[in-house]
């Protein structure tokens, strides 16, 4: 192939590029991603900077001529405690070799993307100490080119005139296509992360909405004297926004740069479920460009621009008049709450129809403007549960009689806590279930799919998530053993299907049927596995086969080094392993085809009775002289499967922690806001007789109406986004199916903790209230 | 009964000492009504929050039913404004979410007293004020003249021995004003209640068996 690429009059250079994960048998849990170039073809191409490492001719020399030699990072070479000249044992394939470290790599920005793991190496050396052949995993080439119009031209010209002449395996394109299709996979993740984002800033608009708010109303006849001075309304709206931008404006930099600090502590967790799901990964520090910080700055500006304008409005509609006047604009409030059915309905529906787009209109994104819309339908109905819950009335105890009579009173300002309270609810609890369900189906799939009792697997594969093949001699070792009933191996590469990531499995289909028999959902008439084992059919995975529209006889053009195959579905199954969708092939059938001998993993299922530590034991034995694996008994498979998805998830619970936190804050906000703004009244409670324990715990009563509006309204708002994150989102997204699976002890502790989060938000306010002397309480205006 | 000794009060407002009383010696005798004048300023709503076990003197003497009120503590003050004191403001102060019957039953229910003695005391006092047709309202449907009528139940309600006005005509027209003055005077004297009344109006002050005027936190006669 090189060849042809040289010899293409668009082509200026192309150098070959072999990348290969390498454990290290001599420092446990650390590997290279050695990759190997060619320094002659590489020199213009300046893929890794080579010449800061080799400074001279006779560097260089050495660098091809001498068959062991690699380059390492500094970094990695003083956490091994590796000098220029140590040699190093290295372990790919199931081959083991020695490589001598003759140069160190300074870490560099130039090595964008780059790692401490990475090593670099002479082509040949990568593939003659890993006996790989001639076998190289891509060409990078240089295009004879001026202007960037012309080099986009020239590059499709060639990527077409290539890929016709590639295996089918093999693709074309431009650089940052590969950076795309990491991209794509780990926009899922990032997905997640932006819709529990973009909630914590609608929460905290309502914050905003609510401070500026009260503010507003504290400072009424001084915008009421603005007014009577002849500000204009528009001015005096302008006014209030631009005020409350100032102040957005520190509070945006502030939270950029707590960002920034929280970023920083939780980059190893993100890395490593990035890695553990998606692709290799390690990241060193927390990359931000200047473009996206101003966004954020931006956003939190915007938020508080939007958030602020309606109560700017409201401020400057009041006729000055009134505005100097002292008394309370509230009381209107109370009989207002019936304006928000509408709109509330309005997102209801729009909820319904995002929720037909993502699903059926091929727009999945619309998923989370469902989301949005369900959270908005909450919002809108605060006010409404709030008045239900008010209708409890309390029989003699005073300070409950009061606080009712405040809650009602501050609805003005509680509807907006109250919005905020069950938007953060419900998606805390939304979230929850989603994840317990998904949790306990994907427990319950292991359960039922996983029925091997040992695993093997080369160690490269745990610590860098990549599929690296084993050592054959394993699967003859571990067929070899006694008390095996029969060893299942598989085969398992990552490719591209019609654009999109998918992943293509092989295995023994006649070890599957008897020792592990697959969750089929539909099937072709007749035994699945005897079609896949006599022909070319396949199983796929239930995702794969929603997210393609394929039924059972569909075919799926599968690219193989002797160009596109069909390849009939026989079968759809359960499968949690993969969200880009899982193909399935007999053994035999996938050699013919693609070529390909090698393994990925075993799975041995013994004979009954057989014990598993000591055949753990006596395989390590005989494995050990053969590089790193990985031996699982099942119950240890299902700990690291559902270890990887708890700490997957992990992101979630923190991000949900600060939503009510926000929110909590909210409680505190609006409560204080009504303590000063019923001064009086609290002054004229006091004379009445009121004791300072009964004024605390008035407001501590209202405290629980605002907690209980935000707790049932958010219980009820969180089981409507489960539905949307589970029936739509998931499905739209990955075309899982999650049994539902409410965790009832996990949300009723939530809803309690909650619960006392809001009377505890309550305090400040309510130990405020009855510390107030009641002569100047009387006297305050 | 209600008797103060060489009663001071001064605010400190940042380095400056503010000097609201200069030594106020009084004696309201059961019953009595007072009218309690001066110009803005003077102290009066100071006198008023001392004598009604809101406030204490910074030093003098205050007794109320031979009640030290200067030397007690909150919650003894507290007591004793459940029991032997009401209040009438200028801002009428009625809850708005209550009825009208619940806000006159506030002090009773403050005090853990509602019952249905209470209830017919309450339901007794309004018609005295000519509400009781109005007692299932909420107070944002009653007129300013009515909400202050509403509130004069409301300090009555708990049979206090003294009753304390702070300009409770203030924010009244002056045919509301002076049925509300009719009424408080004329409910005092039935219910045998000494009446301490801060006005800046002459009017208001003819009503009133003595009156007095503050200068400069003094009794200036
Ligand atoms: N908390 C305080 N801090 C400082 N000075 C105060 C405070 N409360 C009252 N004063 C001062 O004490 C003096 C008496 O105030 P007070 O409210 O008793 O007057 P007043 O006679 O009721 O006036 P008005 O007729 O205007 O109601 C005034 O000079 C006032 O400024
Ligand atoms: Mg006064």
């Amino acid at each position: 192939m090189l060849p042809i690429v040289r010899a293409d009059p668009a082509v200026r250079e192309a150098t070959p590029v072999l990348q290969v994960v390498a454990s290290l048998p001599a420092h446990p849990g650390e590997f290279l991603h050695l990759v190997g170039v060619d320094p002659f073809s590489n020199g213009e191409l300046v893929t890794y900077r080579l010449e800061d490492a080799l400074k001279n001719p006779a560097d260089a020399i050495a660098f091809v001529s001498e068959p062991d030699t690699i380059a390492v990072t500094r970094p990695l070479a003083d956490r091994l405690g590796l000098k220029v000249g140590d040699t190093l044992r290295a372990v790919h394939g199931g081959r083991e070799t020695t490589l001598r470290v003759r140069f160190l790599l300074e870490p560099s920005d130039d090595l964008v993307g780059a790692d401490d793991h990475l090593a670099l190496a002479d082509i040949a050396t990568v593939q003659s100490r890993f006996q790989l052949g001639g076998q190289i995993d891509r060409i990078e080439t240089l295009l004879r080119a001026g202007s960037p119009a012309e080099k986009e031209n020239l590059r499709q010209a060639l990527t077409e005139r290539i890929q016709s002449r590639l295996p089918a395996h093999a693709r074309a394109g431009s650089p940052e296509r590969r950076g795309r299709e990491v991209e794509r996979m780990l926009g899922a993740f990032q997905l997640n992360l932006t819709a529990l984002s973009l909630i914590a800033l609608v929460v905290g608009m309502f914050l905003v909405t609510n401070t500026v708010a009260a503010n507003v109303a504290r400072r009424r006849s001084e915008f009421g004297l603005l007014r009577a001075l002849g500000l204009g309304r528009r001015a005096l709206t302008i006014l209030i926004v631009a005020e409350s931008l100032l102040l957005a404006l520190a509070g945006s930099i502030l939270g950029v740069w707590a960002g920034l600090e929280v970023a920083r502590r939780l980059l190893g967790t993100v890395a490593s479920t990035v890695t553990s799901h998606y692709v290799l990964l390690s990241m060193r520090d927390v990359m931000v460009t200047p473009a996206s910080l101003f966004g954020a700055v931006v956003a939190g500006l915007v938020a508080a621009a939007l958030a602020a304008w309606w109560p700017a409005r409201e401020a400057a509609r009041v006729p000055p008049v009134d505005a100097l006047q002292f008394g309370h604009i509230s009381d209107r409030a109370v009989s207002r709450t019936h304006r928000f059915v509408l709109p509330a309905l309005v997102s209801l529906a729009a909820a319904g129809l995002f929720s037909l787009t993502a699903l059926h209109g091929g727009f999945p994104q619309t998923g989370f403007l469902a989301a949005l819309g369900v959270l908005l339908a909450a919002a809108f109905t605060a006010p409404l549960v709030a008045h239900a819950l008010a209708r409890v009335r309390p029989a003699r105890i005073p300070a409950w009689i009061l606080g009712r009579s405040f809650f009602l009173r501050g609805l003005h300002r509680h509807g907006l806590a109250a919005a905020a309270l069950a938007v953060s609810i419900g998606m805390a609890l939304g979230v929850a279930i989603m994840v317990h369900s998904f949790r306990v189906t994907v427990d319950r799939w292991i359960g039922e799919s996983i029925r091997a009792d040992l695993f093997i697997a080369p160690s490269t594969n745990l610590v860098a998530g990549s599929l690296e093949p084993l050592d054959p001699e394993a699967e003859t070792i571990a067929t070899a053993l006694p008390g095996i009933r029969a060893v299942g191996s598989y085969r398992e590469i990552r490719l591209f299907l019609d654009g999109a990531p998918a992943k293509l499995a092989a295995c023994k289909l006649k070890v599957l049927k008897t020792c592990n028999p697959l969750p089929i959902l539909s099937s072709l008439p007749g035994d699945p596995y005897e079609l896949c084992q006599n022909g070319e059919y396949a199983f796929v995975s239930e995702n794969f086969a929603r997210r393609r529209h394929l039924r059972p006889g569909d075919t799926v053009s599968l690219p193989t080094p002797n160009g596109l195959r069909p390849i009939q579905v026989a079968a759809i199954f359960r499968d949690y392993t993969t969200e880009s969708g899982l193909i399935l092939l007999d053994r035999a059938i996938y050699q013919k085809i693609t070529g390909d001998l090698n393994l990925t993993s075993l799975a041995l299922h013994l004979e009954p009775g057989t014990s598993v530590a000591p055949l753990i034991d006596s395989l390590r034995a005989q494995l050990r002289p053969r590089g790193e694996f990985l031996i699982y008994s099942q119950s240890a498979l299902r700990d690291e499967a559902l270890r990887i998805f708890d700490r997957s998830f992990a992101v979630t619970e923190l991000l949900r922690t600060l939503a009510i936190g926000v929110a909590a804050l909210g409680v505190t906000l609006s409560l204080t806001a009504l303590v000063a703004e019923r001064t009086r009244e609290i002054g004229m409670l006091r004379a009445t007789g009121a004791r300072r324990g009964q004024v605390l715990r008035t407001i501590m009563a209202e405290a629980g109406y605002l907690g209980a509006t935000g707790v049932s309204l958010g219980a009820v708002t969180g089981f409507a986004v489960a539905l949307v994150l589970m029936r739509v989102i998931n499905r739209a997204f990955f075309g899982w199916t999650i049994d539902w699976h409410t965790p009832w002890p996990l949300l009723g502790s939530i809803l309690v903790f909650v619960f006392l989060v809001c009377l505890l938000a309550g305090l400040p306010p309510a130990l405020k209230a009855s510390r107030l002397s009641p002569a100047e309480a009387l006297r305050s205006e | 009964m209600l008797e103060t000794r060489d009663l001071h009060k001064s605010y400190q407002s940042g380095d400056a000492k503010v000097q609201a009383l200069g030594g106020v010696s009084l004696k309201i005798f059961p019953g009595e009504i007072i009218a309690i004048t001066g110009p803005s300023g003077c102290g009066k709503s100071t006198l008023l929050h001392i004598l009604g076990a809101l406030d204490t003197p910074t030093s003098g003497q205050v007794y109320l039913e031979g009640h030290p009120l200067h030397s007690l503590n909150d919650d003894k003050l507290t007591s004793l404004r459940q029991l032997r004191i009401g209040f009438v403001f200028q801002f009428f102060h009625l809850l708005p979410t209550l009825t009208v019957e619940e806000n006159v039953l506030l002090p009773l229910l403050l005090s853990g007293r509602v019952d249905g003695v209470g209830k017919a005391r309450a339901r007794d006092l309004l018609e005295a004020v000519a509400l009781a047709d109005r007692m299932h309202h909420r107070p944002h449907q009653l007129s300013g003249g009515q909400m202050q009528r509403a509130a004069l139940a409301r300090a009555l309600v708990h049979r206090p021995s003294v009753l304390l006005a702070d300009e409770p005509t203030g924010n009244l027209d002056s045919a509301s004003s002076a049925a509300v003055v009719n009424l408080l005077t004329s409910l005092a004297r039935r219910e045998k209640t000494s009446v301490v009344l801060v006005t800046h109006s002459e009017e208001v002050a003819k009503a009133a068996d003595r009156r007095i005027r503050l200068v400069d936190g003094r009794i200036h006669s």
